[in-house]
């Protein structure tokens, strides 16, 4: 066709284009398929699980006692407790992001994986949990500890940076929730209309949606907003954390990079823990006809990536300490890397980047099934040996320092965990689990509505002599 | 996007060919006064290398000047071509097709002028190859005894960083315009430019095993570059991190701090070309205010994580409460001129631009994404400035050795040189080669789709 | 003959600020006179220069000067970032800098904390009756490339070639090695030797001083550039400093 449009004037109409493909809404109906799977009673399988991390969970809590009745005062030995306290905040609480990144990219291919990671909000409760007994942990202020927010006796009041992380902790949390119950309120409503006996709680929880296209334009709006706001509260949340537990006015420590990276591992880390969510799902959770391999090559894709990215944070961070010659500088890196915790380090360059970038960069990895989560798994022990390094290291630290050259007089040993410290790491990676578990019986873990949307938005159509898939780009 | 619409393949071909066969009418003049400006700043630099660096403003305590924020400069803007051809293509975004070459090309012009800058900064730019390991046999009695470059130093980091870059940007622009060259050999009549064209084109009949190669080529170029993407700037960035010895230098961010930076500038760039060259070839069917808008949008957020690096610096310099950095920070802030300064960089470079394409109206609008990003590309100009000159003008606690700059008119001579250079540079290129890829918009026409539901037509594309 | 070291001793009680040594070292070594355009411009090049603090105010304020020379610092941070090798550390302990070598980037410049490097942005001008005092040992350094102290290297040069020829041991305090600044000091305040002689006067006032109880101490010890150029005074540490 051709248009009636003259450059040169610049009048004219413009006609619209003319391969059309008719969908009907009517014939794509919420899967039956689907909410039946959701609300069947659980299998075995699921119930020997939720025994063993409400175990794990229950053996964690009790570390955590144990270590109370300690005491606070030897801050080393909270180092594993830390550690695995921050690393839930950076890896289940950095799942959600690949829901909200790819709603604001407008990606279809994660649809089908959106509820899944979206689910892990609820993981940030646990780590709130975890969080509240290092609060008295850290140094108090009154002991003249230095701060991020230029605490001064006598001149700059003590404003306590347990307040500002605890706030950002807790909006982050409170984000999350609330974007989980947003993108999960039509399936509510959807599971209320089609279940007999759970009514009430479905009806409670979908709070009066009907479908209505008003509801449907605020949805899509209160998700865009919310997400922007949980990537910005991600970033804050990092840079509290890494500033506040991290970050001390020891020479040579202040790293200005080490929020960002923080930020980094956080999406690194999620994208793992969610391809290992999406494999169990897919394998034994009865889904292998919704999820496919689209989904494990598109995270896949995006776990080479940022494991890539991964190096270039941490070269960067090198590259300014190691250059530079400055011998307190030089502690540092004997600290971090080449001194006592060289094993540690040398597993997390092994883990974190050289087995994702070796595997994933052939093709037949990247796009198969049983490849992502392999790798997957390997990226989140190199990230938790990431922050064991870091954490247990700086908490280890001895403050006495040479007042000449300002530099540490003595390094830290390697922190070595004990029994106590083991089971709070069980309790840690239990506990978000045990309540992804619990929760899933409520929220179907493959979004329905957008199960719909995804089959509605893509369609395969015959183009000349071969096949391809059209995806329709809503907004 | 989808306010396209649809145009037939001869459309297209007339459209974009027209400026290649028949050169515009304001053409020659704007090249002419584009000349005029360049030849005053080349005078600047003959003056220069006759006189020594004394004309200009350089000095001690503050050795780096206008020069190495230039250069810094250009290189930010560079990125955009990465940004845009690369990473979009490889995100599969449709609405970089119309965009694509003339991001590569505003690219390879800011790398070229970037280097050129590095030629003015130096005090003996006729020995400047040393540089480079050309080894002591091929260069004559010139060259010293086996006397290698040294690999630790940042400066020799940089040309290999830009070189590949250079080399890559030359090669992704070569690879993409062989099927617009053969469009052009047989679209043109005379008798010299029909057969450059045609040793130009290699040969591109478009047959199918020929279309093959040319679909994957950038998609693997794409994946090769993005390395450099990050490296380029990362590099350029530690030629100031490595430097113990200047206040508010030795900070882990700037790697991520300069390249997000450059992504904010360069792609601010682009979207200025585009509407500059929206309004010169008068190319409405193709730039659409949907490409406009989701510039902006990238733009936003883009520029947000920008200040968000940007705070990490300032706060951990500050963190450590030392006095020297406080005091240099205080004075960046408080003092005259550069309070000033200040306040118009982060006026220019976030909050007027970033505060203007909240508004969809705003982002929609050619004319107002003209204006608000060259807005940002002064801002970001100053942004090199105020890293570079304050931290050197109070290096140490030696305050005997403090001292202050501001730029001499060589150095703005040759500043607004390297500026002219590029846009002379992308009109020229505009005119030997069609600046908006044909196949590549073809290609999206033949993709676009539309989904009907019910009442609603959505638009969709073909994904591969 | 054993390995030599070069180092210098300044006595920062002794010192009067006369600028003796900034006016032999410019004789010495062909710097161009510094005119007072040089010193708007700020592009003064004195290899050696007489920094100078006021204490306290009127009527109590004291003048405190500082000379301040190329440190020679074991761990240079200015040889590293130079992209053509211009500049690096020779077996004696020095550094050095080649000037026919120097492209003139400024990169060594803006990485020496002691601010210590200059560059030429001028060709050097002579009036023609003092070029006959321009030294014959010392090249004439054209514009475009850096210089700075070399601890008069030409003067150590000579003697070392003058002592194998002629067959004498270059004993401590042999004035045709000492630098052309520690020469001119009229009160001593500048010592310079071979610190790998335990005997030789820096290396005796080095152990005395670097003692809890002495004086000494380097300049901006936390760069970690080991300088070897030792200041001797009572300091209080400034305690501000934590990185």
């Amino acid at each position: 066709m051709k248009s009636e449009y003259d450059s040169k004037t610049r009048k004219g109409k413009l006609i619209y284009p003319e391969k059309v493909i008719e969908r009907s809404l009517g014939k794509v109906p919420p899967s039956k398929d689907l909410i039946d799977k959701h609300l069947h009673e659980r299998g075995s399988m699921f119930r020997i699980s939720l025994m063993f991390t409400a175990i794990f969970s229950v053996i964690g809590i009790l570390g955590t006692i144990f270590k109370m009745i300690n005491g606070f005062d030897n801050l080393s030995d909270w180092s594993v407790y830390v550690t695995a306290c921050v690393f839930i905040f950076t890896t289940f609480m950095g799942a959600p992001m690949l829901s909200m990144a790819t709603k604001v990219a407008r990606g279809n291919w994660s649809r089908p994986v959106s509820r899944l990671s979206e689910i892990f909000c609820i993981s940030g409760i646990a780590g709130l949990l975890m969080f509240l007994p290092i609060l008295w942990v850290l140094p108090s202020l009154e002991d003249g500890r230095n701060t991020l927010w230029f605490y001064d006796p006598g001149k700059v009041p003590a404003y306590s940076p347990h307040i500002w992380t605890t706030i950002a902790m807790i909006a982050f949390i409170l984000t999350a929730l609330a974007l989980l119950w947003i993108n999960a309120r039509p399936d509510f409503a959807i599971l209320r209309d089609n279940s007999k006996g759970k009514n009430k709680i479905y009806s409670f929880l979908s709070w009066g949606w009907v479908g209505s296209t008003k509801q449907w334009n605020s949805l899509r709006q209160r998700i865009s907003i919310l997400g922007i706001f949980y990537f910005m509260l991600l970033i804050t949340v990092h840079f509290c954390l890494a500033s506040d537990f991290l970050m001390t006015l020891l020479p040579g420590w202040v790293d200005s990079l080490y929020p960002a990276t923080q930020a980094h591992n956080a999406i690194q880390g999620g994208v793992a823990v969610l391809i290992i969510a999406v494999f169990i799902a897919w394998k034994w959770g009865g889904y292998k006809q919704y999820i496919g391999l689209d989904q494990f090559w598109g995270l896949g894709k995006l776990l080479f990536g940022i494991s890539l990215l991964w190096v270039w944070f941490f070269i960067s961070s090198l590259m300014v300490l190691w250059y530079g010659k400055k011998p307190n500088e030089r502690d540092v890196l004997q600290i971090l890397m080449f001194g006592k915790y060289l094993p540690v380090f040398l597993g997390t360059i092994f883990f974190i980047f050289i087995i994702p970038f070796t595997l994933l960069i052939l093709n037949n990895v990247r796009k198969s099934f049983y490849g992502p989560p392999v790798i997957a798994i390997s990226v989140l022990i190199g990230n938790f040996l990431d922050r064991f390094r870091h954490y247990s290291s700086a908490y280890s630290l001895d403050r006495t320092i040479d007042e000449n050259t300002h530099r540490f007089v003595n390094l830290p040993e390697i922190f070595v965990p004990s029994i106590v410290d083991i089971m709070v790491i069980l309790g840690a990676i239990s506990l978000p689990i045990f309540l992804i578990l619990i929760i899933s019986k409520y929220v179907p873990i493959i979004s329905l509505w957008e199960n719909r949307e995804y089959i509605i938005y893509g369609s395969h159509e015959k183009y000349h002599r071969t096949e391809v898939l059209v995806e329709g780009k809503p907004y | 996007m989808q306010e396209h619409a649809q145009l037939t393949d001869k459309e297209i071909t007339d459209d974009l060919l027209s400026p290649v066969i028949r050169s515009p009418k304001w053409f020659w003049m704007t090249i002419g006064s584009l000349g005029l400006i360049m030849l005053f700043g080349l005078s600047g630099y003959v003056w220069e290398l006759y006189s020594g660096l004394g004309v200009t403003n350089v000095r001690r305590p503050v050795y780096w000047g206008a020069y190495i924020t230039n250069f810094v400069f250009w290189i930010g803007i560079s990125h955009a071509g990465i940004m845009v051809s690369a990473i979009l293509r490889l995100t599969q975004a449709e609405w970089r097709r119309p965009i694509t070459r003339a991001a590569e090309v505003l690219t390879l012009f800011s790398l070229i002028a970037a280097l050129s800058n590095i030629l003015f900064h130096v005090g003996r730019p006729w020995r400047i190859y040393w540089i480079t390991p050309f080894p002591p046999v091929v260069i004559g009695y010139d060259f010293a005894r086996g006397i290698w470059p040294n690999i630790r130093s940042p400066f020799v980091w940089d040309p290999v960083a830009v070189g590949t870059y250079l080399l890559s940007t030359i090669l992704f622009i070569y690879t993409c315009l062989l099927p617009d060259i053969a469009l052009v050999r047989d679209k043109v009549k005379s008798k010299i430019p029909k057969i450059i064209y045609s040793v130009l084109a290699l040969g591109f009949r478009g047959t199918p095993r020929q279309w093959k190669i040319q679909a994957t080529a950038p998609i693997l170029l794409s994946a090769l570059v993005l390395p450099i993407f990050v490296s380029v700037h990362s590099i350029v960035s530690w030629d100031f991190a490595v430097s113990i010895a200047v206040e508010g230098w030795h900070s882990t961010i700037f790697a991520p701090y300069f390249i997000i930076g450059a992504i904010h500038s360069g792609v601010s760039g682009v979207a200025c070309l585009m509407a500059g060259l929206l309004w010169l070839y008068k190319l409405d069917k193709y730039i659409k205010p949907d490409h406009f808008d989701a510039i902006g949008r990238l733009l936003v957020i883009v520029a947000t994580l920008w200040l968000f690096t940007l705070f990490l610096e300032w706060i951990f310099a500050l963190y450590p409460l030392e006095d020297p950095e406080i005091a240099l920070r205080n004075m960046q802030v408080f003092q005259s001129p550069w309070n000033y300064l200040f306040i118009l960089f982060l006026f220019t470079a976030y909050i007027i631009p970033v505060s203007a394409w909240l508004f969809k109206n705003i982002r929609r609008s050619a004319k107002w994404m003209f204006f608000t990003t060259i807005l940002v590309n002064v801002g970001m100009w100053l942004e090199r400035f105020l890293i570079i000159v304050p931290g050197l003008s109070r290096r140490t606690e030696l305050s005997f050795n403090w001292g202050s700059y501001s730029p001499s008119l060589v150095e703005m001579g040759l500043v607004a040189f390297t500026f002219a250079f590029v846009i002379c540079g992308i009109l020229v290129f505009a005119r030997i080669f069609p600046i908006i890829p044909p196949f590549d918009v073809k290609e999206g026409m033949r993709f676009r789709h539309v989904i009907k539901i019910g009442k609603r037509n959505i638009s969709a594309v073909v994904r591969e | 003959m054993k390995q030599s070291k070069w180092g210098m001793v300044v006595d920062l009680d002794k010192c009067t600020g006369c600028q003796g040594c900034v006016v032999a070292c410019q004789s010495e070594n062909n710097i161009p006179s510094n005119e007072k355009s040089d010193y708007d411009e700020d592009r003064v090049i004195q290899w050696i220069r007489v920094e100078r603090y006021w204490e306290g105010t009127f009527p109590d304020a004291k003048a405190r000067f500082i000379p301040i020379m190329c440190q020679h610092c074991d761990e240079a941070p200015c040889e590293p970032v130079c992209p053509v090798f211009a500049t690096y550390h020779n077996s004696e302990g020095l550094n050095v800098q080649v000037y026919n070598r120097c492209i003139g980037t400024r990169f060594c410049a803006n990485n020496c904390p002691y601010q210590v490097r200059f560059f030429n942005f001028w060709e050097a001008e002579w009036p023609e009756s003092l070029k006959n005092q321009l030294n014959p040992d010392v090249t004439v350094r054209s514009r475009g490339i850096m210089e700075k102290c070399t601890f008069c290297i030409q003067r150590i040069r000579r003697t070392k070639r003058d002592s194998n020829v002629n067959g004498f041991e270059i004993e401590d305090g042999n004035r045709a090695i000492n630098t052309a600044c520690v020469n001119a000091c009229a009160t001593e305040a500048l010592v310079f030797g071979d610190m790998n002689d335990p005997d030789s006067k820096v290396s005796r006032i080095k152990e005395k001083e670097s003692k809890k109880s002495g004086r000494g101490y380097h300049l901006m010890e936390h760069y970690g550039t080991s300088p070897n150029v030792l200041y001797l005074k009572k300091i209080e540490k400034h305690k501000s400093h934590s990185n």
